[in-house]
């Protein structure tokens, strides 16, 4: 059963020009640099702001609520919205996908960022108090080091979620037009529309092995290294 | 809660004048310390004995100006103490080392947040590694080591700060009786030094 799944895939697949799988291997690298920008900005809003709320408990119990609030809005729903806005610009939906796969998973972050702020035990706190380290030196000795094992786990989760977002984000049906972009996500929305099975078993098979991938020789190795030297005892 | 008296002097390292400590939980007021006067000269050992919650951690995070008190002066050599206290620092119970850092670097920080060259950081580190007895375990992460080598490493970090004023915390609590009382010599005789003890 499964070789004969095996074998109508493979027959499936070999129907496939080359230049469909240039296209492909296109697509995963737009569709790579999208994740990959989404995911910077996400870090660089995230952390900063996840530490202030974390470390300020005041401040948590105001806008923690708030923040769960916004977060709950579902990506989708904001996203016709901003492709009205977006769509007359150049390179409009390229902009747009990046948005909504950044809509989709900043939330991870920002919430593993505040309980991995709010986790520094109090003493390690006082004790960079009393040191006085530069700014700079207290994000490199306690902050960063403290959040990793945080930041490594949202992420994981955030970038899960950016590539399976692609598919909804690079193909859109607006206004009775088709809006498409250079990506794998596309590409399966595209096979989907049109009832290329081909293109969407490859597509599909393209992003899982990308994903899986990217979790084994970037993710994996990042997480261990953060239960090995970055837990808090 | 603590209380405690002593004669008022102009060349006192600290002053503590009926200083209170007031935590509010929900509706209710806990008084964790109430009106403590104390004084400390510089070369003074100074030894806070009590039972456990008895305000003592609450006494040294106030006089290293961690928290403010509710009411009542802290001063440091006649000044009021506002926001940390640059020339004190606290071993505290739980050691508070860096799980991520090595007892070496553990120690480089505090020398390079004190403005310590890179070049003699390693040297002095090194030494005072040394002193404490953890000689071999530079390269070591606190967690592979036991309470008493990390108390260690706390004592070796807070002396690279040489502070004028040294607070210890429960100290001794994780070493054995032969290192506590090496440990003790080892505290410099011409500084200050505050230890919360509470009586086991």
């Amino acid at each position: 059963m499964a070789l004969y799944g095996g074998y109508r895939a493979a027959t499936l697949l070999a129907k496939l020009s080359g230049s469909a799988w240039a296209d492909l291997g296109k697509g995963i690298v737009a569709t790579f640099l999208r994740v990959s920008v989404a995911l910077a900005i996400t870090l660089i809003w995230t952390i900063p702001v996840g530490v202030f709320i974390g470390t300020n408990r005041r401040l948590a119990a105001i806008l923690q609520p708030i923040v769960q609030v916004v977060a709950s809005i579902p990506a989708t729903a904001l996203f016709p919205v901003m492709l009205l806005a977006l769509l007359q610009a150049p390179g409009g939906l390229n902009i747009a996908a990046v948005l909504l796969m950044l809509m989709g998973t900043q939330w991870y972050l920002l919430f593993n960022v505040i309980a991995g702020a709010s986790a520094i035990p109090q003493d390690l706190l006082y004790t960079t108090d009393l040191l006085r380290l530069s700014s700079l030196d207290r994000w490199r000795t306690l902050t960063l080091p403290a959040l990793f094992p945080y930041i490594i786990t949202g992420a994981i989760t955030a970038s899960g979620g950016a590539w399976n977002a692609s598919i909804v984000a690079e193909h859109v049906e607006f206004g009775g037009k088709t809006h498409a972009t250079t990506g794998v996500g596309a590409l399966i929305a595209q096979a989907t529309a049109m009832g290329d099975y081909a293109l969407l078993l490859a597509a599909t098979l393209a992003l899982v092995i990308t994903v899986v991938l990217v979790n084994r020789f970037f993710w994996r190795r990042l997480y261990r290294l953060a239960e090995e030297r970055y837990r808090m005892e | 809660m603590i209380t405690a008296t002593a004669i008022s002097d102009t060349d006192n390292l600290l002053d503590l004048q009926s200083v209170t400590k007031a935590y509010r939980l929900e509706t209710k007021e806990f008084l964790a310390v109430k009106d403590i006067n104390l004084h400390i000269k510089p070369g003074e050992f100074v030894c806070l004995l009590g039972p456990s919650g008895c305000g003592k951690s609450t006494l040294l995070r106030m006089i290293a100006g961690l928290n403010a008190a509710t009411s009542g002066v802290v001063s440091y050599h006649g000044q009021p103490l506002r926001g940390v206290n640059p020339h004190t620092t606290i071993v505290f119970q739980t050691f508070a080392l860096y799980p991520w850092l090595t007892v070496q670097q553990n120690v480089e920080i505090a020398l390079k947040a004190r403005g310590v060259p890179a070049e003699s950081r390693t040297e002095r580190a090194l030494k005072l590694i040394d002193i404490v007895g953890l000689d071999g375990f530079e390269s070591a992460y606190p967690r592979e080591l036991s309470g008493g080598m990390r108390q260690k490493v706390g004592f070796a970090r807070a002396m690279a700060v040489e502070p004028e004023l040294l607070c210890l915390d429960e100290p001794f609590s994780a070493l054995d009786v032969l290192s506590a009382g090496t440990m003790a010599e080892e505290e410099n005789p011409h500084k200050g030094h505050l230890d919360g003890h509470s009586q086991h």
